[in-house]
C-alpha cells in the first residue's frame, strides 16, 4: 500500500479527488425549485380560472405566505386573487384575467406563471400559460391592478437550475458535455505530439500522440452513447437527426478510420509519419464538423443553430462550480489511461526492436 | 526483463485469464439488457419517474464501463506481451 501510495504522480491523486468531488457535488446538490405542470394550458381574457400546480422541490406546506402570479411579456403580474394549498407541490391557484391585456394578439400571449414564498424563494413556468384574446371587448375589469417584478421574493442559495424537460438530468452536464469537453482536450495534445513527430522524429511522440487519440475515440464513443441515452429521455428518441450528432458521428467514424490506418500498416516508418499526418487532418475535420457545422444550422443542442451556450441559464454558476472541475478531472483521467497505453506500447516496440 | 516479470505469475486475477471473447459477451450481454430495458412500459417509467434521475445514474454507469472496457482490453493487451516475452525467455 505505501508503495502504491508513492508511484502515483501527484497528478492522478487529484483527478482522483476531482472526480470523487464531481460525483458528490453532482448528485448532492438540490434541484432549485420548480413548476413541474400546471392545468388548464390556456384561459380568455376576463374569465375567473382556477390554476393547478404541481410544483418541484417546493414547500408550499412548510414555508409562510405563498404568492402566485402570472407574468405578462411586458414584465407586468398579475397576482392570484386566492390560493389553496393541498401539499407540499401542489396548490390551486385563482386568477381573475383582467379585460384589455396589453400587446394582446389574435393568438393571445404567453404568460409565464410564478410561484413565490419565503423558504423557497421563485419557482417558474417560463412561457407556458396561454391566455386568448376576448370576444367581448370591454373597459370593465381592464388591466390595472398590476405588481412589478420587485414584488417576487428569492432565496440565494447552492442549488442547479430547474428546467423544464431535463429535470434532474441537467446533471448530465457534468458527465456527456464534460466527457466531450475532455476528448477535445486529449486531441489537442494528441495533436502538439503528432507535430513533434514530424519536426524531430521520435518514436516516442508518436506513440504518445497515438494512444491519447485512442482514448479520445473510446471518451468520444462515451460520449455519443451517453448523449443516446440522455436524448432518449428528454428529446423522445435514442437518435434524433440532429445536426450535431450526425456530424459528431462521422467525426468519430473518421478517427475510427485512424485506427484502423495504424494498424494496416507494418513498416514503422510510415506508419509513424503517416498516422501523424492523418491525425491533424481528423482534427481539422473534428472541429469543422463538431464545432462549426452545428453552429448554422438549427439544432436542438445549446450553442449551435442560435440557441445559446455556456450562458444564460442553461450553465449558470452553480453548474459551473461542478462542471469545469469535472472536465479537468477527465481530462487528466485520460492521460492517465494514455500513460498506460503508452508505456505498453513502448514495452511492445522495444521488444520488437530487440528481435 | 526476467526482473520486471518475475512475480507476474503469482498474481491471483480472474480478469487476466479472462479472455477477450467472455469479455465481449459480457459486454454484448449488457447491451441486450438494456434494449430490452428500454422496451419495456414499466422500465421506462422507471427512467422517467419524477426528476428522471436514473437517466443520470445511467450515464454515470456508462462512463464507467467505458473506462473499464479500456482497462479489459489493456489487460489482455499486456497478457499476450507476457506471454511473448516468457516464450522467448523459454526458448530462448
Amino acid at each position: 500500500m505505501k508503495q502504491l501510495l508513492y508511484q502515483l504522480s501527484w497528478w492522478k491523486y487529484l483527478s482522483i479527488c476531482i472526480i470523487l468531488y464531481v460525483l458528490i457535488a453532482g448528485f448532492l446538490i438540490p434541484l432549485k425549485p420548480g413548476i413541474y405542470s400546471f392545468t388548464p394550458a390556456l384561459a380568455t381574457e376576463g374569465e375567473d380560472v382556477s390554476l393547478k400546480i404541481t410544483g418541484y422541490n417546493t414547500h408550499f406546506e412548510s414555508s409562510g405566505e405563498t404568492n402566485a402570479w402570472l407574468k405578462m411579456p411586458d414584465d407586468r403580474l398579475i397576482k392570484a386573487d386566492s390560493i389553496v394549498i393541498k401539499d407540499e407541490v401542489n396548490l390551486e391557484a385563482y386568477f381573475s384575467i383582467p379585460n384589455n391585456l396589453p400587446d394582446i394578439s389574435n393568438s393571445g400571449i404567453l404568460a409565464t406563471i410564478i410561484v413565490d414564498n419565503e423558504k423557497d424563494g421563485y419557482a417558474i413556468y417560463p412561457q407556458g400559460f396561454r391566455v386568448r384574446k376576448g370576444t367581448v371587448v370591454s373597459s370593465e375589469n381592464a388591466f390595472q391592478d398590476f405588481y412589478e417584478l420587485s414584488e417576487i421574493r428569492h432565496v440565494d442559495g447552492i442549488a442547479f437550475p430547474f428546467r423544464n424537460i431535463l429535470y434532474e438530468t441537467i446533471r448530465n452536464t457534468f458527465f456527456h458535455v464534460a466527457i466531450w469537453f475532455a476528448m477535445f482536450l486529449l486531441l489537442v495534445i494528441s495533436c502538439f505530439y503528432s507535430i513533434r513527430y514530424l519536426r524531430l522524429g521520435s518514436y516516442i511522440d508518436d506513440l504518445k500522440s497515438s494512444s491519447l487519440t485512442t482514448v479520445a475515440i473510446y471518451f468520444g464513443m462515451a460520449g455519443i452513447i451517453t448523449g443516446s441515452i440522455w436524448a432518449k429521455f428528454t428529446w423522445g428518441t435514442f437518435w434524433t437527426s440532429d445536426i450535431k450528432l450526425n456530424m459528431s458521428a462521422i467525426a468519430l467514424l473518421i478517427y475510427l478510420a485512424y485506427l484502423v490506418l495504424r494498424n494496416s500498416i507494418s513498416d514503422v516508418d510510415s506508419k509513424a509519419r503517416i498516422s501523424a499526418v492523418y491525425n491533424l487532418f481528423a482534427f481539422v475535420c473534428l472541429m469543422i464538423l463538431v464545432m462549426v457545422i452545428p453552429r448554422l444550422t438549427d439544432s436542438l443542442h445549446p450553442g449551435n443553430g442560435g440557441n445559446p451556450a455556456l450562458g444564460g441559464e442553461d450553465l449558470d454558476n452553480t453548474l459551473r462550480m461542478v462542471f469545469y472541475p469535472a472536465i479537468i478531472a477527465y481530462t487528466l483521467l485520460g492521460i492517465w489511461m494514455a500513460q498506460l497505453f503508452y508505456r505498453y506500447k513502448r514495452l511492445k516496440m522495444k521488444i520488437k526492436l530487440k528481435e | 526483463m526476467r526482473n520486471l516479470f518475475a512475480n507476474n505469475k503469482k498474481i491471483p486475477s480472474f480478469v487476466s485469464e479472462m479472455s477477450s471473447k467472455i469479455a465481449c459477451i459480457f459486454i454484448l450481454i449488457f447491451f441486450v439488457n438494456l434494449n430490452c430495458i428500454s422496451a419495456q412500459g414499466h422500465a421506462m417509467d422507471f427512467f422517467r419517474s419524477t426528476g428522471k434521475i436514473n437517466t443520470v445514474l445511467a450515464v454515470v454507469v456508462l462512463l464507467f464501463l467505458v473506462v473499464i472496457f479500456f482497462l479489459l482490453r489493456l489487460e489482455i493487451k499486456l497478457n499476450n506481451l507476457e506471454k511473448t516475452i516468457n516464450d522467448e525467455e523459454q526458448t530462448g
